[in-house]
């Protein structure tokens, strides 16, 4: 029954495509890897992405979820994959920090960039109840106890857990850093009051700002979010901290100029229509939308700054 | 000198214990890292498995060896047992290049032949039958890629 | 009343109920492959839904959640081999009785305590959200770390004779969970440069490994098959005497599921664990345990169902997943613009209370479905002992590779079978280094993340209330298994 419905869902991608006149993609079916489980992140991005993009470009999308290897596995696939435009990596700082921490056989550099669609603004926050109103209230406790404060973030390796860090150093105290299991447990602690603050990605908080139960403190972005017009960033609060997670895509090497090109075209035209504008809104992504030449640019300069920072940090040789 | 089982394996688990002691004393430092430390439950582990394996030693050299029971399993068990391990490794070794369907065929039959079953064309054509079952039941219904073998590539 | 008219609403119209049926088939069958974890039968399915209303997608995945803990026990009970984790204390009795030709009765029980355990939950889900939540919310650190002990502390109940050889395996279970990623600092552990150990061992492969390979082993190194006895086809429900034997056990489990279901990161395995353990304790005959007793199957497959309904407390209240199922409801949510949480009860009442509709719909057709598939299932294992060792080796391997379409897994899984089949015939008890590798985790990190916390300071454990009540219940139940097995050794010395 599976399998029907998966007809369904191919009939459903298909029609609409095959009536859009659009210069011929290559091939009929575009497989979109990401290392992200269902329902997560990468995977919530892909699925919309292509609800609107299948249409756009006239292709069949089935979005693959290798899991495993901390994104390792993933990219291997997509590596070792054809060349002809057929198969893409879902892109996060993720698969940059995987081949840098743990150096796997097939790293971010043996997949070459194809755009780069969004960034994912970090933001701060804490719950109502705490003293906490601003990023500065945090510092200035932070720097008058040195020791006391508690800070967290999601996962050990994650850009939030290195952002905090830099952060401490940065203001010059020592505080607790405190990681978790994933999103769910550190806003528990959050809530509950074991922490002072988390950092983490505007969609994991929703609910709970929804609901009136976490004050946002700053923004980890250069500029403000549109979305969000009065929530400052770190820096306008005297904290010179900015964490850039994107989103975007990457294939194997060698797939062709006018693939990338098409790509590029596509998505600029899917990101301008008001009904994917909003669900992007909603989600409070920042649109950054960057080409190929671009994207190649951005995720060696990316690399390098967080090879960089992990060599300051000690946490690689 | 005829020590116990227990006292072998007391002696065994003391050498894994050391071992992993070694393996996490060459553990990453990292600036990141908490008081404890990434090595610091390991070596509480490594300790108190060692003198766990030291106590299980010690009262199995005390009791010393129990007598030839008639319980206790031949040798020829044991390499019954590795032979069945021996397949499964094959299997590892060769899914990826016959596929899912055909490795599972094989693999049944083998396995079924090895239990003590006689080779015939019932068990060739059940083997077929399980074979196309599973890959229907993992390929098709939950719709996951298993291996296809090295089959198209050959063909194509 | 109002919530019942949405409920009922919600669920008739559109597609909600033949979602739920399918749901509750495709759970069952998910969670029966081995390896295959509800969440991961609920992600399979969740590409789906995206194209479904909101009401019918969610109940079909709630659904699949209550199929598929149920599912995981069908293969516990009649080939060792534990479908989802949370099974996994099922195998001990349920197995046993499969082998004394009681699987009828073996299932017929866990269908049952199970749909009881699913309509407790559910219950407990509807009437309690609100003080049930702040529960979960009580949970810091520190009370984490003394959860794991407390489940740990159960190794002293599970060692079968010998305390040393029971506390060497629980170490090395520990040592196994110690693989991969370490939970504070990210830099790699024991992984030798596999990149596939990176995200640690998954217990589930141990726990295929340990009882399910390790079973095909020791059965192919008998040659002489032990004369089966006649087993019995027919799915049987316990009568009314076993029944009034059942209910402690279930009361039991009933209690321990839904605040286990409650805490993110505990979840059914540690609830069926735990469980199984004060069954024993309190049970009559606790000597029948290990052995094929009732009771040992009851408790468990209650408080692992239990868990379907309690485990969506903190996700609908708090929007917080507890869980890796959770997390994929959470996803099913997300995809159609709900955020769930606080406001969802305001935002969305025909999606939480189609949800409550659904749920109920899909225990009772767990039900009816337990008692169509189960009698097939009986036949099949009855088939003679070289085919069914040739399937259930095809079946596991196939099903463990399945998950992250890696022979690795394959590889470890026929690892932990040795060790298993090595374990066994040095008379050492694996039970406890399943709990090793299941508790390991939560054990380490939130030790760390404690001391993290209060600076180094040890008395963290005994300040939080919570922590300090569950580091008493450990002492407490350590105490009394060493005493037992004290008394044991002296009324049987030979033992």
């Amino acid at each position: 029954m599976g399998y029907l419905l998966r007809l369904l869902c191919v009939v459903g991608v298909l029609v609409p495509g095959a009536l859009a006149a659009q210069p011929k993609y290559p091939v009929s079916t575009v497989t979109l890897v990401t290392h992200s489980s269902p329902g997560s992140g990468s995977d919530v991005f892909l699925r919309e992405l292509i609800r609107h993009l299948g249409p756009e470009m006239g292709v069949n999308f089935v979005v693959d979820n290798v899991r495993g290897g901390s994104g390792a596995t993933a990219v291997a696939k997509v590596a070792r994959g054809p060349a002809d435009g057929s198969m893409f990596y879902a892109t996060t700082p993720t698969y940059i920090q995987t081949t840098l921490l743990s150096k796997p056989q097939f790293g971010y550099d043996s997949l070459d960039p194809l755009v780069t669609v969004f960034l994912d603004p970090e933001v701060v926050f804490t719950r109502t109840e705490s003293p906490f109103k601003s990023l500065g209230d945090v510092v200035d406790y932070a720097r008058k106890n040195p020791g006391k404060s508690k800070w967290g973030a999601a996962n050990p390796g994650s850009l939030e857990r290195i952002a905090l860090e830099r952060m401490s150093r940065l203001i010059g105290t020592r505080a607790a850093i405190v990681t978790h299991d994933g999103g769910g447990d550190l806003i528990i602690n959050v809530l509950n009051g074991t922490l002072d603050i988390g950092v983490g990605e505007m969609q994991e908080i929703k609910a709970q700002l929804e609901a009136g139960k976490v004050r946002l403190l700053a923004t980890l972005t250069e500029q403000r979010i549109d979305t969000l017009p009065d929530l400052r960033t770190a820096r306008e609060q005297g904290v010179d901290l900015v964490v850039t997670k994107f989103r975007g895509l990457a294939g194997p090497k060698g797939v062709p100029d006018v693939v990338a090109a098409q790509w590029e075209a596509a998505i600029r035209k899917v990101l301008a229509k008001p009904e994917y504008k909003k669900v992007y809104d909603g989600e409070n992504l920042v649109t950054a939308l960057k080409g190929r030449a671009e994207s190649r640019v951005f995720t060696a300069d990316f690399a390098k700054e967080v090879e960089v920072t992990l060599r300051e940090l000690g946490i690689i040789k | 000198m005829h020590l116990g089982r227990d006292a072998v394996t007391g002696l065994g688990v003391l050498v894994f214990a050391v071992a992993y002691w070694l393996v996490a004393d060459r553990l990453q430092v990292s600036l990141l890292a908490d008081a404890v430390g990434a090595d610091g439950v390991p070596k509480v582990l490594a300790v108190a498995l060692a003198m766990l394996g030291a106590l299980l030693a010690f009262s199995g050299w005390r009791a010393g060896p129990e007598p030839a029971s008639a319980e206790s399993v031949q040798s020829g068990a044991h390499l019954r047992a590795a032979g069945l391990l021996a397949v499964g490794c094959a299997y590892v070794v060769l899914m990826p290049i016959f596929g899912f369907a055909l490795a599972t065929w094989i693999l049944i039959v083998v396995v079924a032949v090895y239990a003590g079953l006689a080779m015939s064309r019932n068990l060739v054509a059940i083997g077929a039958i399980a074979g196309g079952v599973f890959w229907f039941m993992f390929v098709k219904l939950l719709g996951i890629s298993m291996p296809t073998g090295m089959w198209l590539e050959l063909i194509g | 009343m109002d919530a019942i008219i949405i409920a009922w609403n919600a669920l008739t119209q559109g597609w909600a109920i033949p979602a739920c049926v399918f749901g509750v088939v495709w759970g069952i069958f998910g969670g029966a492959m081995p390896g295959i974890s509800p969440s991961i039968a609920m992600a399979l399915l969740l590409p789906f839904t995206y194209g479904m209303d909101p009401v019918a997608a969610i109940v079909m995945l709630a659904a699949v959640y209550v199929g598929a803990e149920y599912g995981g026990s069908i293969p516990a009970i009649l080939i060792r081999t534990p479908g989802t984790n949370s099974a996994a204390a099922t195998t001990i009795d349920g197995y046993e009785m499969s082998r004394q030709g009681k699987a009828g009765l073996a299932l017929g029980i866990s269908l049952a305590c199970g749909t009881i355990g699913g309509l407790f939950g559910l219950a407990m889900l509807i009437l309690m959200t609100e003080p049930l939540a702040r529960v979960a919310l009580a949970f810091t650190p520190p009370a984490y770390f003394s959860l794991g002990v407390l489940g740990l502390s159960v190794i002293a109940g599970l060692s079968g004779g010998s305390l040393v050889k029971g506390l060497i395996a629980g170490i090395l279970g520990f040592m196994v969970a110690t693989v991969g990623t370490d939970p504070v600092s990210g830099v790699p552990r024991f992984i030798f440069g596999e990149a596939d150990l990176l995200g640690g061992i998954r217990p589930i492969l141990a726990m295929i490994g340990l009882f399910a390979v390790s079973e095909m082993l020791v059965q192919i190194s008998e040659p002489d098959w032990v004369k089966a006895k006649e087993r019995s086809l027919r799915l049987e429900f316990p009568d009314w005497t076993l029944w009034k034997r059942l209910i402690p056990s279930q009361l039991i489990g009933g209690t321990i599921g839904l605040f286990e279901g409650l805490t993110p990161g505990g979840g059914g395995t540690i609830a069926a664990f735990l469980s199984y353990n004060e069954a024993k304790r309190w049970s009559k005959h606790p000597e029948e345990f290990g052995k094929g007793s009732p009771e040992g199957v009851a408790a468990p497959e209650c408080a692992n169902n239990v868990v379907t309904g309690s485990a969506l407390i903190p996700l609908l209240s708090l929007g917080i997943p507890g869980s890796n199922s959770a997390a994929i409801l959470l996803g099913g949510l997300l995809i159609h613009g709900l955020a769930p949480g606080p406001m969802l009860f305001e935002r969305a009442p025909d999606v939480v209370y189609g949800l409550y509709g659904g749920l109920l719909v899909a225990n009772a057709l767990m039900f009816v479905i337990g008692l169509i598939i189960l009698p097939p299932c009986l036949w099949l294992v009855n088939r003679p002992k070289p085919y069914l060792i040739a399937f259930i080796l095809a079946l596991v391997f196939a099903g463990v590779f399945s998950v992250q379409q890696s022979i690795f897994d394959i590889g470890l899984v026929l690892g932990f079978g040795v060790a298993g089949y090595l374990m066994k015939r040095l008379d050492m008890p694996f039970l406890p280094m399943v709990l090793g590798v299941v508790l390991g985790p939560m054990v380490e990190s939130n030790y760390r993340r404690s001391l993290v916390l209060s600076d180094g300071d040890y008395f963290v454990f005994l300040q939080d209330p919570i922590s300090l009540g569950l580091l008493i219940a450990a002492a407490g139940l350590l105490a009394y298994s060493i005493r037992r097995e004290r008394r044991a050794g002296r009324t049987e010395p030979s033992a």
